[in-house]
């Protein structure tokens, strides 16, 4: 016997137990996992599955660790997984596809409900990814499934040189006004960020459109903000979307077509965005002007260079409640540079809250995985005029 | 006081680097030490003489930090990060009254016998209220000084082989009678409504004079400057400046207005750039610009 094959059984054999687990989907009993509801236009759906995966790579290679069973008639799922941050997806597959041998450690059970979607099928990239599952903890996912309606379509383009790519956003089959389509290069930034190019935003009609593009693949989110802003968390009522057929490939010369219904509002994605999930990791404190007073509705930031301002932080806090309080989640410990101000987005301007922390000298804090570091206070000023 | 806990240690009694970057400062209004290593300044504190400064140094926020004419600020090479640019680093997030006179300017400079650009990182004045640097040498620095979200005075320094003279944004300062001499960039900036005023000033020979990086406006008053020898550009759009900016009534060494064009790096050049608007300018140079006689020139 190949001596490869040999070694690619023995791993399949080794990885059996958690296979069995995972893909034959008993009912789960760990304490540690994830759990939640998948939609379709508002209505809860059943017969979807949910699938997780150790990486962005193995969710566009439809490799997952684990799947869930078929959702409920309440739309309702439920999974055990190893604690740990995974990336997680629905989809609801018209027909199951018949995947090729598995790879070495790759379960055959679980690989058998994963494979591409084809035009018909619906899907839902949960736009919290990537998500911790907390050691003790059913972490609430929630899913709104769009349905794949048509491939990507190519017509001719005067701009022989550059790639065009336009579409219409949609919700529930209406245009969403106000929308900004943003290409990433990749999802190694999990689609935060400014990405390679944004859209202005949509009409009455719906319609982005984008020019001069290099001949590549793009990954496309849209994002309506009801503030209006171009940046910063999604909130309540906010839109966000994943293009199910993710990545597109613009053409030079060509003018790539596609219709791309958003998931649904943020609200109804997750009761927790990924920035405020519960990682276990926590930074708290207060948020407290120079006379010790609460600043509610401040934010607390995270940053891992030295120096904050003007750039993104990595993590933020919810705004400030009526006491000031603050609560960063962390993704994993380290060293962190830890300030606050009133706004997200941009360098901040007169009048504006800000601050840092004061109990080191460069505002730093050191912080393992899974600990709760408590009394960050972060004094706040207003910038002086 | 807890003397264990002090983290400013005199040169002549430590010889060693790396104290505890957060260590609290002996509380007091006394003569400074001479070096301070990662220093957190908790208190109001005075300096004299020759001050070494290693790695980043920060004087907290309600505290002021003194600086006697005459008073010579070394940083010695550290590049704990690799980044090429020497990591010390003065921030102020308190108050700064750093006041020179003519014959005994403040210095701010490299330890390195043989000095070079970025042999530090900056001076910083932070959410800090009328601080004041006046009669000040900066040289070898990333940047001389840096001043954000903050107000004060400016005045009759010098900038001298820096990579960048100066950068601000969203600040409320007036940069008067300063000399801007032989920097990679003269002036960076990212204003944000600020309503800072930069005038009579000399700069002279900078690779580009003016940078605006973007989100600048006209909350910012340029005008009444000597704006000479650039040797690349005088005023260089960053690629998102979008808006105009005023620089009338400045002198750029010529009366010929194609040169003075040519100098500038704005719609002329990218049309998805704001304009500088140069005309009308100055005929002639500006009477008593620079750094004022008066109080006297750092050599």
């Amino acid at each position: 016997m190949n001596k490869y094959l040999v070694f690619a059984l023995a791993a399949l054999f080794m990885a059996l137990p958690c296979i069995t687990t995972a893909g034959a989907a008993p009912e789960p009993n760990t304490g540690t996992g994830f759990e939640g509801r998948v939609v379709c236009d508002s209505q809860v759906f059943q017969g979807a599955r949910v699938y997780v995966y150790k990486s962005f790579g193995d969710m566009l290679a439809d490799r997952p660790v684990t799947v869930s069973a078929p959702t409920k008639e309440d739309g309702s799922w439920k999974l055990d997984c190893p604690p740990g941050t995974y990336y997680l997806a629905a989809k609801q597959l018209a027909k199951v596809p018949a995947s090729g041998a598995p790879a070495a450690g790759d379960s055959a059970e679980v690989l058998k409900y994963d494979g591409p979607l084809a035009v018909g099928d619906c899907f839902c990239f949960q736009g919290s990814n990537p998500i911790t599952a907390v050691p003790g903890k059913y972490t609430h996912v929630g899913f709104a499934l769009v349905k794949y309606s048509a491939s990507v379509s190519y017509s001719d383009s005067s701009d022989k040189d550059d790639g065009t790519l336009t579409g219409t956003v949609t919700w529930s089959g209406q245009p969403v006004k106000g929308a900004i389509v943003t290409l990433y290069m990749d999802g190694k930034d999990n689609f935060r960020g400014q990405g390679y190019s944004a859209s202005p935003p949509t009409g009455e009609d719906g319609v982005f459109r984008m020019e001069f593009l290099p001949d590549t693949d793009y990954f496309l989110i849209a994002r309506k903000r009801e503030n209006g802003k171009k940046a910063g968390p999604l909130h309540e009522g906010d839109y966000f979307g994943y293009y199910v057929a993710n990545p597109v490939h613009v053409k030079a010369g060509k003018v790539a077509k596609v219709d791309f219904g958003v998931i649904s509002k943020a609200g109804e994605i997750g009761r927790e965005d990924s920035l405020f999930r519960d990682t276990g990791t926590h930074i708290t404190g207060r948020i407290l002007d120079d006379k010790g007073r609460p600043v509610k509705g401040a934010y607390a930031f995270a940053y891992i260079e030295k120096v904050m301002a003007h750039k993104r932080p990595e993590f933020i806090s919810r705004p400030a409640d009526k006491d000031g309080v603050y609560v960063l989640n962390i993704s994993k410990g380290g060293t962190y540079y830890i300030g606050a101000r009133s706004r997200y987005g941009g360098t901040p301007a007169f009048g504006e809250w800000y601050g840092s922390y004061e109990g080191t000298g460069d505002h730093h804090v050191n912080i393992n995985t899974g600990q709760v570091l408590k009394g960050i206070d972060i004094p706040v000023e207003k910038i002086p005029q | 006081m807890k003397l264990a806990a002090a983290f400013v240690t005199l040169a002549l009694f430590a010889g060693q680097a790396g104290l505890p970057a957060s260590a609290a400062a002996a509380p007091g209004k006394t003569a400074a030490p001479a070096v301070y290593d990662k220093a957190y300044i908790q208190h109001d504190e005075t300096w004299s003489g020759e001050i070494t400064l290693i790695g980043q140094n920060v004087v907290k926020r309600g505290c002021t930090l003194t600086i006697l004419p005459g008073t010579v600020v070394k940083f010695p090479w550290v590049d704990e990060d690799k980044n090429g640019i020497g990591d010390g680093e003065l921030t102020i997030e308190g108050r700064i009254i750093a006041k020179g006179t003519k014959d005994r300017p403040i210095v701010f400079t490299s330890a390195q016998p043989k000095p070079k650009i970025k042999d530090w990182t900056f001076v910083q004045i932070a959410m800090s209220k009328n601080s004041i640097v006046e009669y000040c040498k900066f040289e070898y620095a990333f940047t001389g000084l840096q001043v954000h979200y903050s107000t004060g005075t400016i005045k009759d320094n010098l900038f001298t082989n820096n990579f960048e003279g100066m950068r601000f944004s969203t600040t409320d300062v007036l940069i008067s009678h300063n000399d801007f001499i032989n920097n990679n960039f003269g002036i960076r900036f990212e204003a944000l409504g600020s309503r800072t005023t930069i005038r009579k000033n000399v700069f002279r020979g900078n690779g580009q004079t003016f940078f605006p990086v973007r989100k600048t406006w006209n909350s910012v008053k340029i005008y009444d400057n000597d704006i000479l020898d650039s040797k690349e550009y005088a005023v260089n759009f960053g690629m998102n400046q979008k808006k105009d900016i005023d620089f009338t009534n400045n002198w750029w060494g010529t009366t010929d207005a194609s040169a003075i064009e040519a100098l500038i790096y704005d719609k002329s050049k990218d049309n998805t750039l704001g304009k500088a608007d140069f005309i009308p300018f100055l005929k002639r140079p500006v009477k008593d610009c620079g750094i004022e006689q008066g109080g006297g020139r750092p050599e």
